[in-house]
C-alpha cells in the first residue's frame, strides 16, 4: 500500500495518472454573495422597543397631587382636593389613593368610577363627594342623584343627600338623606276619629282600670301619609286578660318622678 | 494546504464577518464539494456548493461547538444533496454515470465515468477518495477539516482504492496506457 495516498509522500503512478484525471472536477468557485445579514442588536432593539410600546400602554398612568380639576372624557370633571393623590387608571375610572375629590358626572350609571383601597364607589348619574384617609377608610357623601358603593360583592346604594362610612371592614349603613320641609297645608276635609266607646271589660283585680283612649284629635299638620280614619281600638287579651295598644298606665309609670 | 479553521474565526463568522466567512469558504469549500460530487453530479455539486454556504451564512449563529464545524458543514451538504435527489428523482435519475453533457473532452467523459465509479462505494469511502483524488487534499488535510481521526482517514483511503480498482479493473491499465 502506497503511503503516497494518504500524505502524498513518494510516489504512486497509478493515483497521480487519477488525480490528474479527476483534478479537472476540483471546486474553484469563489464564495457565494453574502445577503446582508442583520446584526444581532437589531432584534434585541425592536423586540426592547416592542415591550416598552406595550408597557407604555398598560401601565396606568403617573399620579396626580391635588388639588387640580380633572376633566374625565367628556362626562363631566372631578376636582382633587389638597393634599390628595390620585391617578386615572382608565378613560372614566380614577383611584383615589388619598384625600378627597369632588365628581360631578353626567353619564349612563356605571360608566365612571373611583376605585380606593377598599371599595368602589360607582355612580349611577350623580354628583358626589369622596373622602378617603391613607389607610383606605372614608366617607362618601352623596349631593345629586346616586352612587353605589361596592366592595366587589355587594352594593350599597347611596341616595342624594345621604352618606356613607366604609373601612377595611366594610360599608356602614348609609345615613338617609334629611326630610326637606314640606310646606304646611290645611287638609281639605279634615279626618277626625270618632270617638269610641270603650266596651265594658272586666278588669282583673290587679289590673290599673283601663282608660279610654284620648279622643280622636284634629290633625294639625299635614302628615306624609294620607290620613286616615283611627279605627276604634280593640282590646286584646293579654297575661292581664287585656291588652291596649296604647297603654295609659304604662305612661304614667313611666312619666311619674322617682 | 487546507486546514481546519480556528475557534475564533469561525466565531467571527456567526458574528457576521464577511472576511471570516470568506476565509471559511476558502478553507472548507473542497470539502463541501467533495460531499456534493459523492452524490451528485459535477455541475449540480459546483451550484449547491454555494447554497450549502448560503445556509452556513444563515445559521452559524446556532452553531454551539466551532470545533465540528467541518461535521456540520458536511451535514449540510448531505442534506442538500438528498433533497436536490428526492426533487429530481421522478424525472432525472442522479448518479447515472452519464457525463456532463456540456463537456466534450474525453478525458472529462472519462473522468466523469471514474467519479460515478466512486459515487457506487460505500459514503464513507466515496467522500473520503473524492477528497483525495478530486480536490487532491492529504489524508491529514482531510483529517482536519472533517474532524475524522488521521488513522480513521487513512483507512477509509486504503480500503476505497481497493475497492475503486476492482470496480474499475484497472490494475495497472492506467500506468500501462502512459
Amino acid at each position: 500500500v502506497s503511503d503516497y495516498l494518504f500524505d502524498k509522500a513518494g510516489r504512486d503512478p497509478e493515483i497521480e495518472q487519477l488525480e490528474a484525471l479527476l483534478s479537472p472536477l476540483a471546486y474553484r468557485g469563489a464564495a457565494p454573495a453574502l445577503p446582508r445579514r442583520r446584526p444581532l442588536w437589531v432584534p434585541v432593539v425592536l423586540a426592547a422597543a416592542a415591550a416598552a410600546m406595550i408597557a407604555v400602554l398598560l401601565w396606568p398612568r403617573s399620579w396626580m397631587e391635588g388639588p387640580r380639576v380633572v376633566r374625565v372624557t367628556d362626562i363631566g370633571t372631578v376636582a382633587l382636593g389638597p393634599d390628595t393623590r390620585a391617578r386615572m387608571i382608565g378613560r372614566e375610572q380614577v383611584e383615589l389613593d388619598h384625600g378627597r375629590l369632588s365628581a360631578r358626572i353626567s353619564a349612563p350609571p356605571r360608566r365612571f368610577s373611583v376605585k380606593t383601597r377598599h371599595f368602589t364607589v360607582i355612580d349611577l348619574g350623580c354628583a358626589f363627594e369622596l373622602e378617603v384617609d391613607r389607610e383606605g377608610r372614608g366617607k362618601l357623601v352623596v349631593t345629586e342623584g346616586s352612587v353605589a358603593l361596592s366592595d366587589g360583592v355587594r352594593e350599597t346604594v347611596v341616595p342624594a343627600g345621604g352618606a356613607c362610612a366604609f373601612d377595611e371592614h366594610g360599608a356602614g349603613a348609609p345615613s338617609l338623606p334629611q326630610a326637606k320641609p314640606q310646606p304646611l297645608v290645611e287638609p281639605k276635609t279634615p279626618a277626625t276619629i270618632a270617638p269610641v266607646q270603650p266596651k265594658p271589660v272586666s278588669i282583673p283585680e290587679r289590673a290599673a282600670p283601663a282608660k279610654r283612649p284620648a279622643p280622636a284629635k284634629k290633625l294639625a299638620a299635614p302628615v306624609r301619609r294620607p290620613a286616615k280614619k283611627a279605627a276604634p281600638v280593640k282590646p286584646a287579651a293579654t297575661d292581664h286578660g287585656i291588652h291596649l295598644e296604647h297603654d295609659p298606665l304604662r305612661d304614667l309609670r313611666d312619666s311619674a318622678p322617682r | 494546504m487546507v486546514r481546519a479553521l480556528s475557534p475564533d474565526l469561525i466565531r467571527a463568522a456567526a458574528r457576521g464577518d464577511p472576511r471570516a466567512f470568506t476565509e471559511l469558504h476558502r478553507r472548507y469549500a473542497p470539502m463541501v464539494h467533495a460531499v456534493l460530487l459523492s452524490h451528485l453530479p459535477p455541475f449540480d455539486a459546483e451550484d449547491q456548493v454555494q447554497e450549502v454556504f448560503l445556509i452556513a451564512w444563515k445559521k452559524l449563529g446556532q452553531l454551539d461547538d466551532a470545533s465540528v464545524i467541518g461535521a456540520w458543514l458536511s451535514t449540510i451538504a448531505r442534506h442538500r444533496a438528498a433533497d436536490l435527489y428526492r426533487r429530481r428523482r421522478p424525472t432525472e435519475p442522479l448518479g447515472d454515470g452519464l457525463p456532463d453533457p456540456r463537456v466534450s473532452s474525453s478525458d472529462v467523459a472519462e473522468a466523469h465515468n471514474v467519479l460515478a465509479t466512486i459515487r457506487s462505494l460505500p459514503e464513507a469511502y466515496r467522500e473520503t477518495l473524492v477528497m483525495r483524488l478530486v480536490e487532491g487534499m492529504s489524508g491529514r488535510e482531510i483529517a482536519d477539516v472533517t474532524g475524522l481521526e488521521p488513522g480513521s482517514v487513512r483507512i477509509n483511503l486504503h480500503r476505497g482504492m481497493k475497492l475503486l480498482r476492482e470496480k474499475l479493473g484497472i490494475e495497472g491499465k492506467l500506468v500501462a496506457c502512459e
